[in-house]
């Protein structure tokens, strides 16, 4: 269960990216964050993975308080999630295989397991046959499915995304989409955070929308106008 | 194996740095390791004389031969005086001539076939209680019959104070040296972090601790300060036994110490300089990329 309780957060310079906003995400739900640019959602994702802290208020993922919680304690955290950013974050030098199998090594995982997890996460997201391409080799759309592979490898409890689709074609879009959904389905929490206004209401799903660091709509199938 | 691949990686990747890093912390390893070795050989010099805790008492050419006996043991009466052997000039000449064979020709060449020693008393003086040297050399020293007398004593004051300035000099040398090396290391580790920096970034949000993303950096510190340790001691042994042992056994009055009796303490210093320097060097350079 994700709660965010009366959450302010300001930034060192003046900003305040969160005005008190508050709202509760239970286990296996799929939920859009959406709003304009500058609106406060980046700010969102940097307290549930605690790259930041909130200045007031509680954060709650799970077991975690992010603003009680020891820097000890980050790694846990980040393992119960997995995160899939707008510009993929591949490593170019590494094999698709390599990309996602990393992810696996850098929590400690042994060779005979990341062996056999990782051709069955690239088959889950339909890139069995391209282990041994290097992300340049492939599209936009592919290396967002390498990334959604690297975010599901550890079996994590929540998927983050982070504009998913904002460097991707609206047909590759509408996939990657698709196949956050199915993931949703098999029990993990997915959080997106997105622009796109087609996929949020082509999907109706439950809709957060954050304008100017306050929560101006929360509702199930919750449509988003056109941007203004 | 995770950690040595992924430091191995960096390492190639990073060859140039890498080398430079390795290089100038040869080249400091190298400046310590002749330090210790001048001061050991010092101190090699200084043991082999002071060994001989040796007075020679050169009698007057004047005194006659009835008196040599009562000398002798005027001299055994002293304080401290273990043992007096009577030398008679003849025989330090023959000892001279086959100590010294070609150099002992000059002798002739000035005194042709004068014999210009004298005789001599060789005093040794109890080890125990070689703090007493001075005043037994001086006492004996004193003796009319007496015309002058040679001891180590100066040559060993010298040497100590030699010693001495080798030593708090090999000292300061090593402090900043040591700095110096750090100082590589450290940038050498940090560009390597630079050049990983997404990839240490990626690994922070997928939860790797910071040990674990640190652990292959701080091998690739170790490496380098290990790789620059053998290479010195090479090195080292080179110049010592090919270089300088050849020029210094030229002169036939210095003895130099064995490589393989001080080779163990110079292992030791560079192997003991490398760990430290690398781990030290990497370890306080990573701290900037894990703040995410």
């Amino acid at each position: 269960m994700i709660l965010f309780d009366d959450v302010y957060k300001s930034y060192p310079n003046g900003t305040n990216a969160l005005n008190g906003v508050s709202f509760k995400i239970e286990d296996g739900e799929f939920v859009f964050v959406i709003g304009p640019s500058g609106a406060g959602k980046s700010t969102v994702i940097k307290l549930l993975m605690h790259e930041e802290v909130p200045t007031g208020g509680t954060v709650r993922v799970g077991d975690f308080d992010i603003k009680k919680m020891r820097n000890s304690k980050v790694p846990m955290l980040r393992r119960s999630m997995g995160v899939v950013f707008q510009d993929f974050r591949l490593i170019d030098n590494l094999t698709v295989f390599d990309n996602v199998a990393f992810a696996m090594r850098a929590v400690g995982c042994s060779p005979r397991t990341i062996r056999r997890r990782v051709p069955y996460v690239l088959g889950v997201v339909g890139l069995g046959h391209k282990a041994k391409n290097f992300p340049p080799e492939l599209s936009g759309g592919e290396q967002q499915r390498v990334a959604l592979a690297r975010a599901l490898v550890n079996n994590p409890h929540l998927i983050i995304a982070d504009e998913p689709t904002g460097n991707v074609d609206p047909e590759m879009a509408r996939e990657i989409m698709e196949l956050l959904n199915q993931i949703n389905q098999n029990g993990t929490t997915v959080i997106v955070v997105t622009h796109d206004n087609t996929l949020v209401n082509e999907f109706n799903k439950r809709v957060i929308h954050i304008e100017k660091g306050r929560l101006v709509g929360d509702q199930v199938g919750g449509y988003y106008a056109e941007e203004e | 194996m995770y950690f040595l691949q992924s430091a191995f990686k960096s390492i190639r990747k990073n060859y140039l740095m890498t080398f430079a890093s390795v290089f100038v912390l040869m080249a400091c390893m190298l400046i310590i390791g002749s330090a210790y070795l001048c001061s050991a050989n010092i101190a090699a010099f200084m043991d082999s004389l002071g060994e001989k805790n040796e007075i020679v008492a050169y009698v007057d050419d004047a005194v006659e031969e009835s008196r040599l006996a009562s000398l002798q043991e005027e001299i055994e009466s002293i304080d401290y005086v273990e043992s007096v052997e009577y030398v008679t000039k003849d025989e330090a000449l023959a000892e001279y001539q086959q100590q010294f064979e070609e150099d002992a020709s000059y002798l002739s060449w000035f005194y042709g076939d004068e014999n210009p020693l004298r005789n001599e008393f060789r005093i040794q003086v109890s080890e125990k209680n070689l703090e007493e040297f001075e005043s037994v050399s001086a006492k004996i020293a004193a003796m009319e019959e007496i015309a002058n007398i040679s001891d180590s004593q100066e040559v060993v004051n010298m040497l100590i104070s030699l010693k001495k300035v080798m030593d708090i000099l090999g000292f300061w040398i090593m402090i900043i040296l040591a700095l110096v090396s750090w100082f590589i290391v450290s940038n050498t580790i940090k560009l390597a972090m630079y050049n990983r920096r997404h990839e240490i970034n990626i690994m922070k949000y997928v939860g790797a601790t910071n040990a674990f993303i640190r652990t292959p950096f701080i091998l690739e510190g170790i490496m380098i300060g290990l790789c620059a340790a053998v290479v010195s001691f090479a090195v080292q042994w080179i110049i010592y036994v090919y270089l300088l042992q050849p020029l210094v056994a030229d002169l036939s009055f210095i003895t130099t110490v064995p490589f393989a009796r001080l080779s163990p303490m110079i292992m030791l210093y560079f192997g003991g300089i490398g760990l430290l320097v690398g781990l030290v060097g990497s370890a306080f350079s990573i701290n900037k990329y894990l703040k995410v």
